[in-house]
């Protein structure tokens, strides 16, 4: 116990001075600024949580450096077992994970001081919309399946390199929100920004004829009719659901031992559960 | 002539471009679903496969080939000729239509700088490019020529570094 106590506190400070967490913060800062350079409606709201892409690549990759060092072999009457070690380094995660969270703290109290955020279009339009419990709680378990999934990828793939590059690229794609924007894959998708857009008339449908608390979204380059903009937090609660479950799947991959098969087996059931339950509650 | 064509394809590490050309595979097939213009996804695509070729080019043997008499720049051009057409069959099987402008100075790129500061560095800094130009909102295949031709003489003064 000891001993596993140790390792976590030396991983967790490896963790946190590792470079690529602290680049990931300024050019997170920097993807949120530019978002708001963009000036269709509802570009910050749909486009804050995706900017947490950055930082949840600095996570994965400080993870993949503390997992990787499980590759270097130690002596057969080490006093730690292998999968005490690998619980060790995934407590050490918390690190990040709290950083995230504070992020997100700091976040939602500028958002408050802001006054809110500039969602849908005229008539239906507000300038104070503000993210919903669940939706605040995704980029903290987002942090918790970037620890995961760095962890699983260098454990699959064995070479540094190759699981840095693959890292990358997947957490790029799955910043690129809009590609995971059709039936199903949005609930399968890590990061799952709202709104969501509900058809409610044809291009040339009179918006005063809406109900004057709907949101809307105006005809435009990539839709030919008028929606309704809605916010979710049932789907965003069962997202985050649906995420602890791709985190019991990660965390199974990357760690050896008797809670692997539990593991894996847990987090499937759960992960395809809470994308049905989205499905189910989807507007 | 070709002696050494099998050796040194063995030697290759081929899973990064391999596990890189599936994963644009996947992007693209997503992104036919979407509807949605696939341009944001060039970028990263390039960069991509272009740090997977830099992977590919590290020599887990280097120390103990040093002192064979085939120079390392021999043995490095030898291992690019092997990578460079499977990139560019990735790139085309990937269906997105990586601009081979970018696909190219990105590549060069990479290689030299992995060429100068090691593998590590060189495959960064293809992926650092264009998540920061996401980042910025600014397009990553700017003055391509311009780089290119930096990367190439780069690449030639450091060949045998």
């Amino acid at each position: 116990m000891m001993a596993t106590a140790t390792l976590t506190r030396l991983e967790g400070e490896r963790m946190l001075r590792h470079p690529a967490l602290w680049l990931g913060l300024p050019v997170m800062l920097w993807w949120v600024s530019s978002t708001f350079d963009q000036d269709w409606s509802g570009a910050l709201y749909t486009g804050l949580i995706p900017a947490f892409t950055p930082l949840l690549l600095g996570i994965s990759l400080a993870s993949m450096s503390a997992f990787s060092r499980e590759h270097v072999p130690v002596a057969d009457d080490a006093p730690m077992a292998s999968s005490q070690r690998s619980a060790a380094r995934l407590l050490a995660g918390l690190g990040p994970v709290a950083l995230t969270a504070l992020v997100v703290v700091a976040g939602t109290i500028w958002l408050r001081v802001r006054g809110g955020l500039d969602l849908g279009d005229e008539p239906g339009r507000t300038l104070h919309a503000h993210y919903t419990l669940p939706e605040l709680i995704q980029p903290v378990l987002l942090a918790c399946v970037a620890v995961a999934a760095g962890a699983a990828v260098v454990h699959v793939v064995r070479s540094r390199l190759a699981a840095a590059i693959l890292l990358v690229v997947g957490w790029f794609l799955v910043g690129t929100y809009w590609l995971f924007d059709s039936p199903v894959v949005r609930y399968l998708a890590p990061v799952q920004p709202q709104p969501w857009q509900v058809e409610v008339g044809p291009w040339d449908a009179d918006p005063t004829a809406f109900p004057s608390t709907w949101l809307l979204s105006a005809p435009g380059e990539y839709q030919d009719h008028w929606a309704r903009i809605v916010v979710s937090p049932a789907v965003a609660a069962w997202h985050d659901v649906y995420l602890v479950g791709l985190v019991a799947v990660l965390v199974g991959i990357a760690v050896p031992g008797r809670f692997r098969v539990p593991l894996l087996v847990g987090g499937v059931i759960v992960a395809a559960a809470a994308a049905g339950m989205q499905s189910v509650v989807a507007p | 002539m070709t002696v050494w064509l099998v050796p040194t394809a063995r030697a290759i590490s081929w899973w990064p471009l391999v596990a890189v050309a599936a994963l644009l595979a996947g992007a693209s097939a997503l992104a036919e679903r979407t509807d949605f213009p696939v341009v944001g996804l060039l970028g990263i695509a390039a960069a991509a496969l272009a740090a997977a070729v830099v992977a590919g080019l590290h020599d887990a043997a280097a120390a103990l080939l040093s002192a064979v008499p085939t120079s390392l720049a021999v043995r490095r051009a030898r291992r690019l000729l092997l990578l460079l057409p499977v990139e560019l069959a990735a790139s085309w099987a990937s269906g997105l239509n990586v601009p081979l402008g970018g696909l190219v100075a990105l590549t060069a790129a990479g290689v030299a700088v992995a060429f100068w500061a090691g593998p590590l560095a060189g495959a960064a800094v293809p992926l650092a490019w264009v998540v920061v130009a996401r980042a910025g909102g600014f397009a990553w295949d700017q003055h391509l020529a311009l780089v290119t031709i930096a990367a190439a003489a780069a690449l030639w003064t450091g060949r045998n570094r």
